[in-house]
């Protein structure tokens, strides 16, 4: 994406927070919960892949749907799970970055401390593999692998191009392969 | 694979039941704080009047009604409970001295300006008593949010409460709490308040801000802010800390009304405004400053810039104190009109001198393994002319790259091309668009003549427009009548890049064409003035070329150079131009330069073709390309894509193999195309 189409889109985020459109979906005390109960797992998963530290994700959590409650309308709930998909994303990378993590949990103590789920053998492997991709891989391979989202979906999560989000799950692919074996997109 | 693996892992990864209980407990909480503290507010009136607040209040059971319902209540519930002759204790009824005086807020003065404020869309997220304006008498505050925050004054007079003022709209944004604190400076006094900017995107930030009550009304200002930009999908993804100073009282926009400053200046300042000290999250400064030389100027390590400025926007009261590796014992220090060298010892020498020195780069140019410092400077009196000077602090020496009367020069780096030399013509104040690397060859400082970027193809690029937006007030919409569906042909120079209505030379976009519009619609392009781009209003320099019968005439809106990244600033410039009895708007964004002769060439090339001719669209080209591109370039040409990966010998990874249909068949316009990309060989891929 050039300078231009960042600035761009700034401007166009601006625009539509501005925006005030009778019929959106209002963000409001009635419906917070119930976007919580249909979300939350979904955002905790988006975190614990890139930060890979239970508290931190939980943390996560909590400030994404905070953050949703300041929003004042959305166009369709889909635009809603978008917007999760990229605050999550966005604030774990920024946890990352702050380097408030300061050393890299083991897998097993992620699982054993905090999941208290019985894993494969192969499942472990998975998670593991997914978690140690490159921090942008990680979100694009887990929302086509398991929330079953469509390039075109992914890339307006994410705010970037479909051609992105091909390249990004035929890497994610290519390591998972070794595990997993032959992979199609 | 099937996505069973996947499904099987990742069902078992979830949050506990325990905490969503806790955490929807949270959030529901925290969506009735406001209503609490005003509540909390209201209990301690309430005592005041000896109305007895029970646990069991009423509006409690309403809150899931919304806030304003809840306020409603618990005004219906106390002007009930008022009205039930409820026993005072006659040892405890306050005094006439503690009756509260006709103009002091109550309880129900409270729910009536909350219940004033909100409504479906708008809540109350936080509630204040702040004397605001210093009269001695504290006002009632309520921060309302609707997609932006403002703050509602309420003031009580011969009894009746009435809303002074509102202020703060467009400009408190993502704050949850009003923490006014009072201050007096420069024998004004004001109240300042701090609160975090986040706008779930590429900014999050601190602000301090201000708040004034003057003749005309309360103003705000946006005082300083810190915090982190956050580009990470971009070619060049990078993070950055921010610290500003906010210049403008007509509006906080984060992005726009400010000026960098380093991290000391805003220690400084804050301190001066606030009397205290920042918080400020500790920074491995080291690790940022690797982290963005490794990104942004990944490409050319031996390049650093320092400032870019143009001539009517140099700081002439900051100064900018920096190192170079490799001469730690030495601080540089630049101002508008000097460069000076602090030695250990404190000795001071002028290095460079201007008038001014607008830019400032480092870069090796000798291999010495020492950046020397390229400037771009003013110089003169009475004749003024742009040059280079460049100073080596090894080996203690300036050059000049000068070319008085003839030529002036100016320098840009934008991490994607070397440090570069622009030659502009004296007389003309044109680029002359001869433009390259500058090098220092032995004694001499000069760079290489490139290739002549304005060089024409005749390569053409047809494409349709169909959709007009207009900007106005920061939303796009759709304009009245019915645009027309047309087909522009244009030309490029080589060495650009292009993808549909873009162009764009060294990864700046230099070029972008609008939408037509038949004369016969009545529309006007004065009607369609850009006023605004990016944030920057645009200074409208109307100079209208051409006349009557000439092929082409258009006007010209230059805005003021803006800086929207580390990268550097760019110029807008937007041409109406009539063809063929429509008007086509054409946009150039460039730091690059864009000559006079360019754009006449890229103008005169514009043409309208036969919409027959344009029902079929040309099916670009892709192979061998980069799949992200490829993908890009179709789709923003009208086709669907689909993509497919296999192995291949000859062709390296993610580039694309082949297409279906061949290139350069003519399609409709929503063709599906067939992309098969590759991985590269099986080999390679075993290897991992």
């Amino acid at each position: 994406m050039s300078d231009f189409e960042v600035i761009e889109r700034i401007v166009k985020q601006k625009a539509f927070k501005q925006e005030r459109v009778v019929g959106m979906i209002t963000v409001s005390n009635d419906t917070i919960c119930g976007l919580f109960d249909a979300y939350c797992d979904m955002v905790y998963r988006i975190a614990l892949n890139i930060v890979r530290n239970n508290e931190e994700a939980q943390d996560i959590v909590m400030d994404s749907f905070v953050a949703l409650m300041q929003q004042t309308s959305f166009a369709d709930e889909t635009h809603i799970k978008a917007w999760l998909i990229r605050t999550a994303e966005n604030k774990s990378l920024d946890v990352m970055r702050s380097a408030r993590i300061k050393r890299s949990v083991p897998l097993d103590e992620v699982l054993e401390n905090t999941l208290h789920s019985s894993f494969s053998i192969q499942e472990k492997e998975l998670l593991d593999i997914v978690t140690r991709l490159p921090e942008k891989l990680r979100s694009t391979v887990y929302m086509h692998y398991y929330e079953d989202m469509t390039a075109a979906e992914i890339a307006q999560a994410l705010g970037i191009t479909e051609g992105t989000v091909y390249k990004r799950l035929e890497r994610g692919r290519r390591a998972l392969r070794k595990v997993l074996g032959e992979v199609n997109v | 694979m099937s996505s069973a693996i996947f499904k099987s892992t990742y069902d078992k990864v979830r949050l506990s039941e325990e905490f969503k209980t806790a955490a929807k407990a949270r959030l529901t909480e925290y969506s009735v704080q406001t209503s609490v503290k005003c509540a909390e507010r209201v209990d301690a009136e309430a005592r005041a009047y000896k109305l007895e607040p029970s646990r069991s209040i009423p509006w409690k059971a309403v809150l899931g009604f919304g806030s304003a319902a809840a306020v409603l209540a618990l005004a219906v519930y106390i002007g009930t409970r008022s009205q039930e002759n409820v026993p005072i204790d006659a040892g405890s009824m306050p005094s006439s001295s503690d009756v509260a005086a006709e103009q002091d807020i109550t309880a129900q003065d409270i729910a009536q300006a909350t219940a004033a404020v909100v409504t479906d869309e708008v809540r109350v997220l936080d509630t204040q008593f702040c004397d605001l304006d210093f009269d001695g008498q504290e006002e009632l505050l309520l921060l309302s949010s609707w997609g932006k925050n403002e703050a509602h004054v309420f003031e009580k007079e011969n009894g009746v409460l009435t809303e002074s003022a509102v202020f703060g709209m467009g400009k408190l944004n993502y704050i949850s709490e009003l923490g006014l604190i009072p201050r007096s400076a420069a024998g004004e006094s004001y109240h300042y308040f701090t609160f975090s900017f986040d706008n779930g995107g590429v900014m999050s930030a601190e602000v301090l801000a201000a708040v004034y009550s003057r003749e005309s009304g309360y103003e705000v200002e946006y005082l300083l802010s810190y915090g982190l930009l956050d580009y990470s999908d971009i070619p060049e993804p990078f993070s950055q800390e921010f610290y500003r100073k906010g210049w403008s009282k007509d509006d906080i926009a984060m992005d726009t009304d400010y000026d960098d400053i380093t991290r000391e200046q805003f220690v400084q300042l804050y301190e001066q405004y606030t009397g205290t000290l920042p918080q400020l999250p500790e920074i491995d400064e080291v690790l940022a400053e690797e982290e963005y030389q490794a990104t942004v100027d990944a490409n050319y390590p031996e390049v650093r810039r320092l400032l870019e400025h143009y001539h009517n926007n140099v700081p002439w009261e900051e100064t900018l104190p920096f190192f170079i590796e490799g001469c730690p014992e030495v601080q540089f220090v630049w101002s508008a009109e000097q460069i000076t060298a602090v030695s250990a010892d404190g000795t001071e020498t002028v290095v460079v001198d201007g008038m001014p020195i607008h830019s400032v780069y480092l870069a090796d140019l000798n291999g010495d393994s020492v950046r020397e410092i390229c400037c771009a400077i003013s110089y003169g009196s009475g004749i003024i002319d742009d040059r280079i000077v460049v100073y080596d602090p090894v080996a203690d020496k300036q050059y000049q790259l000068s070319d008085r009367g003839y030529h002036d020069y100016y320098l840009s780096y934008n991490g994607m091309t070397p440090l570069m030399v622009h030659e502009v013509d004296y007389a003309t104040g044109e680029a002359t668009g001869i433009c390259g690397e500058l090098k220092l060859d032995g004694e001499t400082l000069c760079f290489e003549h490139g290739e002549d970027i304005n060089t024409v193809d005749t390569s053409d690029i047809t494409f349709l427009m169909s959709v007009m937006t207009h900007q106005e007030n920061g939303t796009f919409t759709l304009p009245q009548g019915e645009p027309t569906n047309v087909a522009v042909k244009y030309s490029l120079p080589s060495s650009w890049e292009y993808s549909w209505t873009t162009a764009s030379y060294a990864y700046s976009k230099v070029f972008e064409i609008g939408v037509p519009w038949s004369v016969s619609e009545g529309i006007i392009p004065e009607a369609y003035k850009v006023d605004e781009a990016y944030g920057a209003e645009i200074t409208v320099n109307e100079e209208k070329w051409g006349g009557e019968g000439d092929l082409y005439e258009y006007f010209i809106h230059t805005s003021t150079p803006m800086k929207y990244a580390p990268d550097g600033s760019f110029d807008v410039y937007t041409y109406v131009v009539e063809r063929s009895g429509y008007y086509i708007t054409l946009t150039f964004v460039s730091d690059a330069g864009i000559t006079q002769e360019t754009i006449d060439r890229l103008l005169g090339s514009v043409e309208i073709v036969s919409e027959d001719e344009a029902q079929l669209i040309e099916l670009p080209d892709v192979t061998d390309e980069d799949v992200e591109q490829a993908v890009d370039l179709l789709q923003a040409s009208g086709f669907e894509v689909t993509v497919e990966f296999q192995y291949d010998e000859t062709v390296q990874p993610d580039r694309v193999i082949s297409m279906q249909p061949l290139a350069e068949e003519m399609l409709e316009k929503g063709s599906t195309v067939r992309l098969f990309v590759s991985t590269g060989s099986r080999e390679e891929d075993s290897e991992g």
